[in-house]
């Protein structure tokens, strides 16, 4: 996630990434964690594994949606800001194990061109 | 590279005493104790130790440190050192000490401002030297295990913590309650300015806190 889904993303650095957290997932799915209710790190890092895997999944896949470059988030095949394709948010919705995109016009506001 | 550490492990719930566990770290130079513990938890052994920030603003990561307090994420590993968790609170876990009794000694003496009703309007405030040094308290609570006194069972047991949270409000120029009185309350005259008392963060305690709450030194 450092690295391929930081600020500079390329399609083929979001795939490389979607495929490592697919295995992620799949180790995740056999997790072991020492017994033990006092302070057990572990317990909680084991529940935070599966948020941050879902929310981890839903940046990839969003990053890789957006064709164009816009603040944060800088695809260097996709350099330049698109105004007349991306003026949208990208929701993310979880249904089952899937994942499914839609985006949602944004309003024109005063601060836009 | 690899160091010897010895960490303090104690678990509530095992059937082991408490005892000195020694490990051998991989580190590189200018490893923190702070990363030579994540690396033994995810590689060898999951040791419980709090941590947070990384860079000593949350005050979360202190423990003793061959005796004396210091914060983990700023203390660099060296050969052979001894962790334990801080000995003026209860231990938890491991390196984990609750906090709670510290706060809870300070809480029924309202730490925050009072500014009076309605509040004091002033047109400029200017922030007191001594206010803006207590203000570097991090409340890593690692100053209550250099305390010959503390107690943190006698709820009218002040520690040098808690006479730097009482002298930050006594030096605000809007606090309106009588901190050198709560002092008093939590037994500051017992302190007999050993000036062992010790703060990670280089708040002079003894002079800045402790002395003025007890002289009853002017308010700003």
């Amino acid at each position: 996630m450092w690295t391929k889904v930081g600020v500079v993303r390329t399609e083929e650095g979001l795939r490389e990434a979607l495929t490592g957290l697919e295995g992620i997932q799949e180790a995740a799915e056999d997790l072991r964690v020492r017994p033990g209710r006092t302070f057990n790190t572990e317990v909680f890092e084991a529940l935070e594994l599966r948020m941050m895997l879902a929310t981890a999944r839903a940046m990839a896949h969003s990053a890789l949606e957006r064709r164009e470059s816009r603040g944060s988030h800088l695809r260097l095949d996709y350099p330049q800001r698109d105004d007349a394709h991306w003026l949208k948010n990208i929701m993310v919705r979880k249904e089952g194990d899937m994942l499914r995109l839609r985006s949602e016009k944004v309003p024109p506001q005063e601060d836009q061109p | 590279m690899r160091a010897s550490m010895k960490v303090w492990r104690y678990d509530p719930e095992g059937d082991l005493p408490p005892s000195l566990a020694s490990y051998q770290v991989p580190y590189q130079e200018g490893d923190t104790i702070l990363q030579a513990l994540l690396n033994l938890y995810e590689k060898e052994d999951p040791i419980a130790f709090r941590y947070g920030c990384r860079f000593k603003k949350c005050g979360l990561c202190a423990l003793e440190v061959n005796g004396r307090p210091r914060l983990a994420c700023r203390t660099p590993l060296r050969e052979g050192m001894t962790l334990r968790p801080l000995r003026a609170l209860p231990a938890i876990r491991d390196l984990v000490v609750d906090r709670d009794p510290a706060f809870a000694t300070l809480l029924p003496l309202q730490p925050w401002l009072d500014l009076g009703d309605p509040p004091l309007q002033l047109p400029r405030l200017v922030e007191p030297y001594e206010h803006q040094r207590l203000m570097a308290c991090n409340e890593c609570l690692g100053c209550l295990s250099t305390c010959p006194t503390y107690r943190y069972d006698d709820p009218s047991c002040g520690g040098p913590f808690h006479f730097v949270k009482l002298a930050q409000m006594h030096f605000h120029p809007l606090d309106r309650l009588d901190r050198a009185a709560q002092g008093r309350s939590l037994s500051i005259e017992r302190c007999g300015a050993c000036l062992k008392c010790h703060c990670l963060l280089g708040i002079p305690i003894v002079k800045m806190a402790i002395l003025p709450l007890l002289e009853g030194a002017p308010r700003p």
